[in-house]
């Protein structure tokens, strides 16, 4: 029987352009590794500069342009090397239902609503942990300075007796 | 005379066969510190030898400290475990060097 679980990772970003590596242990009873989920939360820093780019007609239902974060790069010491590489990308546009935001209202400090989905991948026979290399870029051109944690949940197969 | 890389490589072997290690992966491990920065690396299951330690480091973990500035460590370790603390005491940026072994489990060698 299997059984699916999610190895909860959190990564504590203290500069902006902060690079960071990771490992992530993997239980010997692995089966394989299925999804990446994700999520980020501002801890501190002042937004500097947000230009809205909203391209509304009424100035309070309005698409923004979304920002990447970050870009992220996971591999095995198996043949398999690096099996997911993505760029991490802060919505804008979860208030109000999840679908819009104001020309006046500013991001949060989050960067996902209610809504979020796992990035899916495939590794088959995982050894006893994964590697990783994180680059930060959220708070370039808005912030000063920042600081946030950056979770990453990594879903897993596992056997089960 | 210091741990360095080439002994560290010959003796991670033996120490990985006391574990009944047969095949491990290893990782070279270069860590940059900030003036006064204290770190923590995690390292359960793992052995991190340390490699040409500078002046003005302190590292210490489950099995050991390395302190040369600390009178009361009457003997310093050059190989860690578990959750290690990692302080610069110096006033400049300073450069601590790692061999990470990494046994490899069943799992691995599926």
């Amino acid at each position: 029987m299997m059984r699916e679980e999610a190895i909860a990772v959190a990564v504590s970003i203290d500069t902006i352009g902060q690079q960071v590596y990771l490992q992530i242990p993997i239980p010997s009873n692995t089966h394989r590794i299925i999804g990446l989920e994700w999520g980020a939360m501002r801890q501190m820093g002042d937004r500097t500069g947000y230009v809205g780019t909203s391209t509304g007609s009424n100035g309070l239902f309005d698409l923004s342009a979304n920002k990447v974060i970050g870009r992220i790069t996971l591999w095995v010491a198996t043949q398999q090397n690096i099996f997911l590489q993505d760029e991490l990308v802060e919505s804008r546009n979860i208030l109000v239902g999840e679908n819009i935001t104001g020309k006046f209202m500013q991001p949060l400090d989050t960067t996902h609503g209610t809504k979020r989905e796992a990035i899916p991948c495939m590794v088959a026979a995982p050894p006893s942990f994964v590697e990783g290399f994180y680059q930060d870029s959220w708070g370039v051109g808005e912030f000063d300075a920042m600081s946030y944690l950056l979770h990453l949940y990594l879903w897993i197969e596992k056997k089960c007796i | 005379m210091y741990m360095t890389a080439a002994l560290a490589i010959a003796y991670m072997d033996r120490r990985m066969l006391e574990w009944g290690i047969e095949e491990y992966h290893l990782r070279f491990r270069h860590l940059r510190l900030q003036p006064s920065e204290q770190r923590i690396v995690l390292a359960y299951g793992h052995l991190f030898l340390l490699v040409d330690p500078p002046a003005d480091i302190r590292v210490a973990s489950d099995v050991g400290v390395y302190d040369p500035g600390d009178a009361g460590a009457a003997e310093l370790q050059y190989e860690h475990q578990g959750m290690i603390h990692i302080a610069n005491n110096a006033t400049t940026a300073n450069q601590l060097l790692f061999i990470q072994v990494i046994p490899k489990l069943n799992s691995d060698a599926r």
